[in-house]
């Protein structure tokens, strides 16, 4: 397998961008080499290769829902049935109806756009957001990486090119799982050619 | 008259607590978007906190307009 990334030389940045050249804007889900991203726990220097948040398609369902959640509210209010519930308690009720909607759509929104995977050139980190505030954090240092692998199931994976990428880890750090995110063979290319840059690096 | 009268009455209540307990999720809302932007910084951070707060704004507002109007 080529070298697509070497930690300490001068082509390294070329080799990267070779395989992941840098693209995607704020709301893409393979975002390759941004230059605004930070996170709390970045140590000095430490740059960040990829980023990724579920693929865009894993969003259908609630968007599809929101939508139906919509469209149901304005049936629902067209129908004469609510005729005998007087004008204030409809406007009240109105207005509750859509902040709910406002909120589903916010909290989904928030799920998918901060549950990201991050790699950088030191490491694999996991940022999980499980419920309102409560977030976790795994991280593993290349070094302690021993097999990656990834899963493309369904029709819908194959199709849009998204799966799962997993990082298995020394025996007492935590196994690392990118769920459904885009191009996991160019995620998995990524990630091994920084295990050998770090083998490498070891071993001299 | 009077029946006709109690169950608009109960109808003003049950949905000043609805407002009130969705108040406070909004608020967890906004603790969350907080959370999220001090974790990692994606871009979009400010617009997500200033949504999040017009949205705890709006269930505040929503909240006093049952009160008041209902």
């Amino acid at each position: 397998m080529p070298k697509v990334y070497e930690s300490g030389t001068h082509t390294e940045d070329t080799e990267v961008k070779q395989l992941i050249p840098p693209s995607g804007g704020v709301l893409s889900a393979f975002l390759s080499q941004p230059k605004w991203v930070t996170f709390d726990t970045a140590e000095d220097k430490e740059k960040v290769i990829l980023v990724l948040k579920r693929h865009w398609v894993t969003n259908v369902p609630w968007i599809l829902g929101a939508t139906l959640f919509i469209f149901g509210f304005f049936v629902l209010l067209a129908f004469p049935m609510f005729s005998f519930v007087p004008a204030r308690f409809q406007v009240v009720g109105v207005i509750f109806g859509f902040l709910i909607i406002t909120a589903f759509i916010f909290e989904n929104f928030l799920n998918w756009f901060y549950n990201v995977f991050v790699i950088t050139d030191r490491r694999v980190i996991d940022i999980d957001f499980r419920s309102l505030i409560y977030r976790e954090i795994s991280q593993s240092y290349f070094g302690q990486v021993e097999n990656v692998t990834f899963t493309q199931p369904g029709f819908w994976g194959t199709l849009f090119n998204y799966g799962t990428v997993m990082i298995q880890t020394a025996a007492e750090v935590v196994n690392i799982e990118f769920e459904d995110v885009p191009e996991p063979e160019k995620v998995v290319k990524v990630i091994i050619s920084h295990m050998q840059a770090s083998k490498e690096k070891t071993s001299e | 008259m009077i029946a006709f009268f109690d169950i608009w009455l109960i109808a003003k209540v049950f949905f000043v607590l609805a407002f009130a307990v969705y108040a406070g999720f909004a608020v967890m809302m906004v603790k969350q978007a907080t959370l999220m932007k001090r974790t990692i910084r994606l871009g979009l951070d400010r617009l997500v906190i200033m949504t999040a707060w017009v949205h705890l704004i709006m269930v505040v507002l929503g909240l006093i307009g049952a009160v008041v109007i209902l």
